[in-house]
């Protein structure tokens, strides 16, 4: 398991504007390792992507990478962000027919565990998630996008993204 | 609810007081205790798992693979919105209830409808007056605190960002 802490000076910059989010601001700015930046800059390449209506992102529906990260970010700044924090988390997941049945389910678009089915069992694939999370007192909440990337390539496999709202 | 119904659930929570999540659920998100875990508590609780977008069980693939991880709610927003309307009812302090759910949000998160939002400031517990039992995510263990306290604590916690409303709703057959 890979963690990754990122400064909080960095997320209230990045609440501050949401177009903050597509640039460099965004990133990491403390020892990042080659491979959490990459799966940071992951995120963030999909600001465009709309979550399927069935994951419950919002209560107006779907709504893109960016809204869900920028409301994130925007709660974060509302409170008090020095008790906000944004992680990266990777475990490294096999491809095969059970990874696929897990991507099967309706929250997924359709046809995500056919693409699965393609891989070969020893791509090198992760399930990551970056968070947002703020924790002060009785005040605890966290915002997460999972996705499972593609080490060698270096690219997320869109229709796998999903939201997490907690509680 | 049936009598003896309501008596398992009083001894489960008796039983849960003191406990850490982690003993209640051997999920990944058992074992997360930066986590907020108080939706999470009372669906293990009362046996609620409505959706696998909202569900323990699915946060990970590898928990979606282990037979030994049960699914539950862990949005409190999910559980909140189960409820018709007749059977959620805004909580007056100081006065006697029947057993059932407590849940606090600001007033700005509750919506013309309704319905609960999803803004992060929520929180769920279990009330067998004049108790109620909840999670508390800063002492990592089940708490039980009486009703006035319970309201005070999360009026004080949530009241930075406007008025704050408590509710009380009825178990979910």
């Amino acid at each position: 398991m890979i963690t990754k802490s990122v400064t909080t000076g960095c997320a209230v910059a990045m609440a501050l504007s949401i177009s903050a989010c597509e640039s460099t601001e965004a990133r990491p700015d403390n020892s990042a390792s080659g491979e959490h930046q990459a799966v940071f800059d992951t995120l963030f390449n999909h600001l465009d992507y709309r979550f399927p209506s069935e994951q419950h992102c919002s209560n107006e529906g779907t709504l893109t990478v960016g809204e869900f990260t920028a409301r994130a970010l925007a709660n974060m700044s509302e409170q008090q962000p020095e008790h906000g924090k944004i992680e990266v988390t990777c475990d490294k997941v096999q491809a095969d027919s059970s990874l696929a049945s897990f991507y099967s389910m309706d929250m997924f678009p359709k046809g995500t565990d056919e693409k699965l089915r393609s891989f070969k069992e020893n791509e090198s694939l992760m399930q990551c998630q970056v968070s947002f999370s703020f924790s002060d007192k009785d005040v605890v909440w966290s915002r997460a996008v999972h996705f499972l990337w593609n080490r060698e390539t270096e690219k997320a496999l869109e229709s796998t993204f999903r939201c997490v709202v907690i509680p | 609810m049936e009598d003896h119904q309501l008596a398992q659930i009083k001894t489960d929570l008796e039983t849960s007081v003191g406990q850490r999540i982690d003993e209640i659920c051997g999920s990944t998100l058992g074992s997360n205790f930066d986590q907020n875990q108080c939706a999470h508590y009372v669906s293990h609780i009362l046996g609620y798992d409505f959706s696998q977008s909202a569900s323990c069980k699915y946060l990970t693939f590898a928990d979606s693979r282990n037979d030994d991880v049960e699914g539950a709610t862990i949005r409190v927003d999910v559980i909140f919105n189960k409820l018709v309307a007749a059977h959620r009812q805004k909580l007056v302090n100081n006065m006697c209830y029947r057993p059932g759910l407590v849940f606090v949000t600001q007033e700005r998160n509750i919506q013309p409808t309704g319905n609960m939002g999803d803004m992060p400031a929520k929180h769920i517990g279990i009330m067998v007056w004049p108790w109620v039992y909840h999670y508390s995510n800063t002492q990592n263990k089940v708490k039980k605190e009486d009703v006035t306290s319970f309201i005070n604590t999360f009026t004080s916690a949530y009241a930075g960002n406007g008025p704050v409303v408590f509710y009380r709703g009825e178990f979910i057959a």
